[in-house]
């Protein structure tokens, strides 16, 4: 690890007005000493810092900038988490665990305690992928920018099974998973103050769009809040992660299941799928097959059959076919 | 073992280790610690409390072979009026100390067998409880029995974790730890801790341990070693209640949901 200096910004204008790079800036560049990145948490970054990949000039640290750390509720449209909010508050926030059962499940179960407490959500929409090539300071990788993905031919037991050409990477957060199913919002400003706001499918960026980054955000914008739209009282969720272990660990496989239960019917499902891409993917075709039926063994082994029909596999992860379909049918069953 | 040797608290004993100027002792390794150490331990203190016996033997004008060492006290056997505490025995020494080195090698007493002494007769059965989960391949430990003859368990607390550390360990060895060589460019992928799986607490079942005490009479404690010996059984016990559980046997580890749902003819 390099030295660099720390800078604490007073605001979010003030902290936009020093930052100038992103993680796939400095992997690009290399120009450490006159780069300015955000760190949030700490989380990701650090762990960046310590793989040698990333050696930043200065780190400004966003996570004490007032104002982005609360979570607000509003029945017409929904949550408003701020980026600076951590995982531990959204794990310990009543409104989240009653109405959004799956986002809770999500963020419970990632990481550690001590993790929860440090990692905030903007952070952990905006960390890298833990693709051991990726991670690894010895391999310049697809995802770093050089055109070799080591994986497709090489140990890709944890990779992507579904759109994993030509990067087979799998993004790290699982929260995502969540809030993919609940459709939710990034919103981001920019250095000229400019607000946008993006439905979080639009947020991650596939490796066949853009080999370096993961996501949209350019050097000078920040996450300011994820909204995730208001529920009503019919809708039901849930979320399964399965990772290699129960304590700490990454998803092998993560799905989020949102669905409207009317009558006994199901209408408006919404089923996410984390693990399994290159980014947090829908799988729209599975959540429809829902549509209109009444949620039983049946409809559930179909819909999991569905997501998983254009997986391809790669030498060592055929196992997760089966596994997605398995974990889709259960969080499909355990809605109602 | 001194402490007992003595007739005094294992608080009034000061173990002194790690200086080239004392005597040599086994490598720390091996499962060979406890069953080297100890017999040389207390025979070295045997040593020294016959010769403090052989002084106060002097001052009661008595035959040292009469006096026995309890509870801080040295006595007379017959005789009960001649006592003294440890204490006022050192006090009233000849000389400023007793040294007394002793050590055990292999053929004790003229005894030996090809495998060593300090091994004594180890043997362990564990018994392993699985859940499989068929439609995701992942395997959960629920239970193990470990039934361990390890000779005389000097520490019964330190015997017992280092049966809970063997098993755990055994448990990583068949479910989880593995090298992951990226054989283009000859790398480990997996050398980080979020990377190389071990156990953590949700993965560690409830483990019972059986301590089957076994006195074979080869040295002055009878005490063998632990160490290994815990990690043995376990992953075979595993390998084999996964058999036990789906029928069919999965000839490598670790035993990954991959290779159970290969076996189960799911992929």
């Amino acid at each position: 690890m390099n030295k660099f200096s720390w800078y604490e910004p007073k605001s979010i204008e003030d902290a936009l007005g020093k930052v100038n790079a992103t993680v796939s800036d400095i992997l690009a560049k290399n120009s450490y000493k006159s780069s300015a990145i955000f760190k949030a948490g700490g989380i990701d970054l650090l762990d960046l810092m310590k793989e040698g990949l990333v050696n930043p000039g200065t780190i400004i640290n966003i996570k004490n900038i007032p104002g982005l750390n609360k979570i607000e509720y509003d029945q017409k449209s929904g949550l408003r988490i701020g980026a600076n909010v951590t995982l531990g508050e959204m794990e310990s926030n009543k409104l989240i665990k009653d109405q959004y059962l799956a986002l809770y499940q999500a963020v419970a179960q990632a990481g550690t305690p001590q993790i929860r407490n440090s990692a905030t959500l903007g952070g952990n929409l905006a960390q890298r992928t833990r693709c051991w090539y990726f991670r690894s300071i010895d391999h310049q990788c697809y995802r770093k920018g050089s055109g070799t993905c080591f994986a497709q031919e090489g140990e890709n037991e944890f990779h992507a099974i579904i759109n994993n050409q030509p990067c087979a990477s799998v993004h790290s957060s699982s929260v995502a998973t969540a809030l993919l199913a609940f459709n939710a919002q990034v919103e981001i400003i920019s250095s000229e103050g400019k607000k946008r706001t993006v439905i979080i499918e639009d947020f991650f960026v596939h490796p066949g769009d853009d080999s370096r980054t993961e996501n949209i955000l350019n050097a000078n914008e920040m996450i300011t809040a994820v909204i995730v739209p208001a529920v009503n009282e019919n809708t039901r969720s849930y979320y399964i992660k399965q990772g290699a272990r129960e304590s700490h660990d990454w998803a092998m496989a993560d799905v989020a299941v949102v669905v409207e239960i009317m009558g006994n019917r199901c209408r408006n499902a919404e089923i996410a799928l984390g693990a399994a891409a290159p980014i947090p993917i829908k799988t729209k075709a599975a959540a429809d097959s829902l549509s209109g039926k009444e949620i039983n063994e049946g409809s559930a082994v179909n819909a999991g059959e569905i997501a998983m029909k254009d997986a391809t596999p790669l030498a060592k992860n055929a196992y997760k076919v089966p596994l997605f379909k398995a974990i889709v049918k259960r969080a499909i069953l355990k809605t109602v | 073992m001194v402490a007992e040797e003595l007739g005094i608290t294992p608080e009034e004993v000061t173990v002194r280790i790690g200086d080239t100027v004392f005597p040599d002792g086994p490598s720390s390794g091996g499962s060979k610690v406890t069953g080297s150490i100890t017999p040389a331990a207390r025979n070295a203190a045997y040593k020294a409390k016959m010769e403090l016996f052989e002084q106060v033997a002097r001052i009661w004008n008595t035959d040292a072979s009469k006096l026995k060492a309890e509870d801080g006290q040295i006595f007379h056997v017959e005789d009960t009026s001649k006592n003294m505490t440890f204490m006022d025995a050192l006090k009233g020494m000849r000389t400023g100390a007793i040294y007394a080195s002793a050590s055990r090698s292999d053929d004790y007493g003229g005894f030996q067998q090809p495998w060593g002494l300090c091994y004594g007769d180890l043997g362990s059965v564990q018994f392993v409880e699985v859940t499989v989960d068929t439609e995701t391949g992942f395997v959960k430990v629920d239970k193990i029995v470990a039934a361990h003859s390890c000779g005389r368990p000097i520490n019964t607390a330190h015997v017992r974790s280092q049966i809970n550390g063997g098993v755990i360990q055994g448990i990583a060895y068949a479910l989880y730890e593995y090298r992951s060589m990226d054989r283009e460019t000859g790398h480990m992928m997996n050398a980080n801790l979020d990377q190389y799986k071990l156990p953590y607490a949700m993965e560690i079942p409830e483990i019972e341990s059986i301590i089957v005490e076994d006195y074979g009479g080869r040295s002055s404690t009878d005490a063998y070693g632990i160490g290994e010996p815990a990690n043995i059984a376990t992953a075979v016990a595993v390998a084999n209640a996964v058999y036990n559980a789906i029928g069919v046997r999965i000839y490598e580890i670790p035993i990954t949901p991959d290779k159970v749902l290969k076996a189960l003819n799911k992929i």
